[in-house]
């Protein structure tokens, strides 16, 4: 299996999507496009895509704000796992990143999901002692908003 | 006396560091004011903010957006001047600069013993979401 790793172009998009929807990584209000968009056009983020000759098998977002990479939407197609594709997509996460000049990378799991932390930790991430706050912001220009 | 939230420059460093160090006295060095300031400063200066009394730096929020989600920081008032609502200034001037970038979800980590500070993000509309928290320091990492 030749596997290559690159940033995601526009035309990857319905891909990627498909991709996360079948790795149920698309739950609640989340707008999985709106998310592929935003992340490709910011100039601190970026998408990254695995694809073994044309057909695309995993992706990582990855993201930062001088203080911290994050990682997210890390997917890999279930009929191509166990061969590493994961791994190589967060050490090239990590090495976007690291051209960046940042080194501390972070990302979140679900409580319920103890194969994704058996799989970081095996790739060098440790278990922080810390709890993870969140709120949706109202849209701009929403009823409400400042 | 009126406190304003304004962006801060490389002369409120000082303060900065006075304030970094009443809060959080066990910083890792790459966390210093000196050190993260002007990185921050270099990179997205509008999300570096302070609260000024007389001129004074009394409290600081440090926002980030990784193109996916809105990270908060770095959020700290002085002790002598807690209890005023400064902290919620901070985080709602953060929170208004953020949504004009185009974020529509803010997560931040606390430490999972600091129920006052929990209690805090309630009152400002965060809620403890059921995961955990990863992370590595790659620079450490052996690259084979």
């Amino acid at each position: 299996m030749t596997v290559c790793i690159r940033a995601a172009a526009e035309e990857d998009e319905a891909a990627v999507v498909a991709l996360w929807r079948a790795c149920a990584l698309v739950v609640g209000h989340s707008d999985p496009v709106r998310d592929f968009r935003a992340v490709r056009a910011k100039p601190a983020s970026d998408i990254l895509v695995a694809v073994d000759e044309s057909m695309l098998i995993g992706s990582i977002a990855v993201g930062h704000d001088s203080n911290r990479g994050w990682l997210h939407y890390v997917s890999v197609d279930p009929a191509r796992r166990g061969h590493g594709v994961g791994r190589d997509l967060v050490r090239a996460a990590e090495e976007w990143l690291a051209t960046r000049d940042v080194i501390d990378v972070h990302l979140t799991v679900r409580s319920a999901n103890a194969d994704a932390v058996r799989f970081y930790e095996h790739i060098g991430y440790g278990v922080l002692p810390s709890v993870m706050m969140e709120k949706t912001l109202r849209k701009p220009g929403g009823i409400g908003s400042a | 006396m009126s406190v304003l939230v304004d962006v801060c420059s490389k002369d409120d460093l000082a303060d900065i560091d006075a304030l970094w160090r009443e809060a959080f006295p066990d910083d890792q060095p790459r966390h210093r004011a000196d050190v993260a300031v002007p990185a921050k400063l270099a990179f997205q200066p509008d999300l570096c903010l302070v609260a000024r009394e007389e001129g004074r730096v009394i409290g600081s929020i440090i926002a980030g957006y990784d193109g996916y989600r809105g990270h908060i920081n770095r959020v700290a008032v002085l002790k002598t001047h807690r209890g005023r609502g400064v902290g919620a200034r901070l985080v709602r001037e953060a929170e208004r600069r953020l949504s004009a970038l185009g974020c529509t979800k803010i997560n931040l980590q606390i430490r999972a013993a600091n129920h006052a500070v929990a209690s805090f993000y309630r009152g400002l509309g965060y809620a403890v979401e059921e995961n955990i928290s990863m992370g590595k320091l790659v620079a450490a990492d052996d690259p084979s």
